[in-house]
């Protein structure tokens, strides 16, 4: 009787524990969420040119990134042919960069791109696929000087060379945490398909150069930026005190005066205080 | 009896009766309760003292300054007596030098057991940076302490001379005196090496205590903090060590002299002289403690005035307000006048001064450690503020009472005053039995 109430009792722990912990759970195993996805192009000047992806979904603790999820990219060469260039998975954040060097672009320079980035059989989102298109551009910056004051210029063009008028662009210096936007947050570029930006105050950096940065944010022609350096800044003088002698250097770098007053008077007394107990030695000898 | 003889009766080093008994046995029970304190302190960590990230020097660094001030006047008064060749001084140097050896060596004891890893004192030495002031109070401590036993050793050898024709030859304290009598004959080479030893060991203890204050008092004011961040504090030390060594000094002297009956040596003309002593050292210091507080009270920045505000009217104003009325204005009062140098009123006096001190120290140390630099968010309420743990109070207990444990056990077996020079400064100098100078 004891025996069959012990495996009774068991029983129920058991069922209890599953519909506790192990049934909700795999419910929530089995539930797809609705994921959103948000598709850039990104184009960097001399370097590559990429789709940055983000993924997130509304969980049961609002917003979360949709981590670890493997997403297929695929280019669309005519409407509705889709062809599959290749695959990217999103990390903690729910970020992926998909690198477009290996992409074999088809068409003109004038003819718009379109790439498909899709969830396809996951088992935690539902199907979902996002498009981003762009027109393929050049984005070109200098360092000038003009009657004494630097300026930034850069070019904004199309894959033909044309200037591209009203691109809004912005011109950033690159400092220790993050860029600084120097002078508006934009300008226009002009019917040359040009900016061309004042720097009123003088910069520090380190050897006087400066890595700047000139940046289009746009819907039709997605992220381009050019990176460049000049040597047009007030070059950093190293304040560091690291390799000198001072009061708050290690024991190797003491000053020099530390070294030879107190070791000076510390040798002079200890001398005196040997005189003294070889005194005693005299005592006891004679 | 000759009156050598009597002399040497009388000065001699005499077993204790049974208060000197319990009084030791009292040390000695401070102390082991200290030393058990100090072990459970190391096994446990330093989690059973009050210190914590704002108070990470407590009463035991107030307690190693306080020892360190002590240590000073018994040395320096010792010296410039002995250099000036006063002669009402020879009843009192011994105990001053005494005094000074045993606070000197309990000075150097505390350092350690403020250490949280007492087993890595090592490091001390082999990563010592000269730019510390840490380092310069290792070195200077250590000096001092060498230099205080060599003040107190030389003109002890006449007397340990006569001291062991007293025993049997193989008795304990007979081969101990023996031992440490170095071959002492009074020969006239050994006196002229042990004058000039004298001499120049008498020379070389002022700049040494001077930057032993000094030094104990740049621990602090090198830190840039709200309290210690002055310039005043190296002669503010050293007037302080002053008064409280002239204190410690009247008060073992009085007590010793009631002990052993010591009136005919020790007369109220020294009581008198010592008061002077400790009056003139007491103005000096009210002289620096004005410019200490009051100038800082005048330009004051924030910080500073809270600080002030803190020991004048806050937390600590009784004990601030205790400490300086208490030992230092009191004693001006009553010690200009020669009724308070009478022996009596100037030893309670005395006394009070030698209390005061210590929590003068305790004053010093403290509040400052409770205004931090920055103001942080989110600080456990322990840390705002500190009042010493029982196992600080033990610890600090049984170093207080292994300091007078010292004292104690060297009056015991040496002759407090001198007997040869008192002898000599008497006329009544054995020159069969004893030595010439």
């Amino acid at each position: 009787m004891k025996k069959y109430l012990n495996m009774k009792f068991t029983i129920l722990v058991l069922l209890g524990f599953y519909m506790l912990v192990l049934s909700p759970h795999s419910q929530a195993q089995d539930k797809q969420y609705k994921a959103r996805l948000s598709v850039d192009y990104q184009k960097i000047m001399g370097d590559k040119a990429s789709l940055l992806i983000n993924g997130k979904f509304k969980g049961e603790d609002g917003y979360e990134p949709t981590t670890h999820l493997s997403l297929n990219v695929y280019q669309e060469i005519q409407e509705d042919s889709l062809v599959l260039v290749g695959q990217t998975v999103t990390d903690n954040k729910g970020n992926a960069q998909f690198d477009l060097a290996s992409v074999e672009t088809a068409g003109d320079s004038i003819v718009k791109y379109t790439y498909v980035v899709k969830i396809e059989d996951s088992e935690r989102f539902k199907d979902l696929k996002k498009s981003v298109s762009y027109q393929e551009t050049n984005l070109s910056a200098e360092a000038i000087v003009q009657d004494s004051v630097n300026y930034i210029s850069a070019k904004f063009t199309d894959g033909m060379g044309d200037p591209i008028e009203g691109a809004k662009l912005t011109v950033m210096v690159d400092r220790l945490f993050a860029p600084l936007t120097i002078g508006k947050s934009s300008y226009k570029t002009d019917d040359d398909g040009t900016i061309l930006v004042p720097i009123e105050e003088p910069l520090p950096g380190v050897d006087g150069i400066l890595t700047f940065e000139v940046m289009l944010d746009s819907r039709k022609y997605g992220i381009v930026r050019t990176i460049f350096d000049a040597p047009i800044g007030v070059p950093v003088v190293d304040l560091s005190t690291f390799d000198d002698r001072t009061m708050w250097s290690p024991p190797s770098k003491t000053p020099l005066f530390l070294w030879i007053f107190p070791n000076l008077l510390i040798l002079g007394i200890w001398t005196i205080i040997v005189i003294l107990i070889s005194n005693l030695y005299k005592i006891y000898k004679s | 009896m000759s009156k050598y003889d009597e002399l040497v009766e009388e000065l001699a080093p005499r077993k204790f009766n049974k208060t000197g008994q319990i009084w030791t046995v009292f040390l000695i029970i401070v102390v082991v309760i200290g030393i058990i304190a100090y072990i459970d302190q190391i096994i446990k960590g330093q989690v059973v003292t009050d210190m914590r990230d704002y108070v990470l020097w407590g009463v035991y660094i107030s307690n190693f300054v306080f020892f360190v001030a002590i240590s000073f006047v018994g040395s320096l008064t010792a010296a410039v007596l002995r250099l000036t060749n006063k002669t009402w001084r020879t009843p009192l140097v011994r105990i001053a030098e005494i005094i000074a050896f045993a606070a000197i060596i309990m000075a150097g004891i505390t350092i350690i057991l403020d250490m949280g890893r007492p087993d890595r004192l090592y490091n001390l030495f082999i990563h010592a940076r000269l730019q510390s002031p840490i380092t310069w109070d290792v070195v200077i401590i250590t000096t001092y302490i060498a230099i205080s036993a060599l003040i107190l050793y030389f003109p002890l050898l006449p007397d340990l001379a006569i001291l062991k024709k007293r025993y049997d030859e193989n008795s304990i304290l007979g081969k101990l005196y023996r031992w440490f009598a170095f071959n002492w004959s009074g020969s006239e080479k050994q006196w002229l090496i042990q004058k000039k030893s004298i001499q120049i060991v008498a020379i070389l203890i002022i700049p040494v205590a001077l930057i032993l204050q000094t030094v104990d008092a740049w621990l602090f004011s090198t830190t840039f903090r709200i309290g210690w961040d002055s310039t005043n504090l190296g002669p503010y030390f050293i007037a302080g060590a002053m008064v409280v060594g002239v204190g410690g000094l009247i008060s073992v002297t009085y007590i010793l002299r009631k002990y052993y009956k010591l009136e005919k040596y020790i007369t109220e003309l020294h009581f008198d002289k010592l008061g002077q002593l400790l009056v003139f050292a007491c103005l000096i210091y009210l002289y620096f403690n004005i410019n200490e507080y009051l100038l800082p009270a005048f330009t004051a920045p924030k910080a500073e005035t809270a600080h002030l505000n803190e020991l004048f009217f806050g937390h600590y104003a009784y004990l601030f307000w205790f400490v300086t009325v208490g030992g230092l204005i009191l004693p001006i009062i009553v010690l200009i006048f020669p009724k308070g140098r009478k022996p009596l009123p100037l030893f309670l006096i005395a006394i009070l001064v030698v209390i005061t001190s210590w929590w003068k120290r305790y004053l010093i140390v403290v509040p400052a450690l409770l205004h931090p630099f920055l103001p942080i968010q989110g600080v456990p309420e322990s840390w705002h503020s500190y009042f010493p743990s029982l196992h600080e109070w033990a610890i600090v207990s049984g170093t207080l009472a292994a300091a007078l444990l010292i004292i104690t056990i060297l009056v015991r077996y040496l002759p407090i005053i001198p007997i040869h020079r008192t002898a000599e400064e008497q006329g009544i100098l054995d020159t069969e039995n004893s030595t010439k100078s």
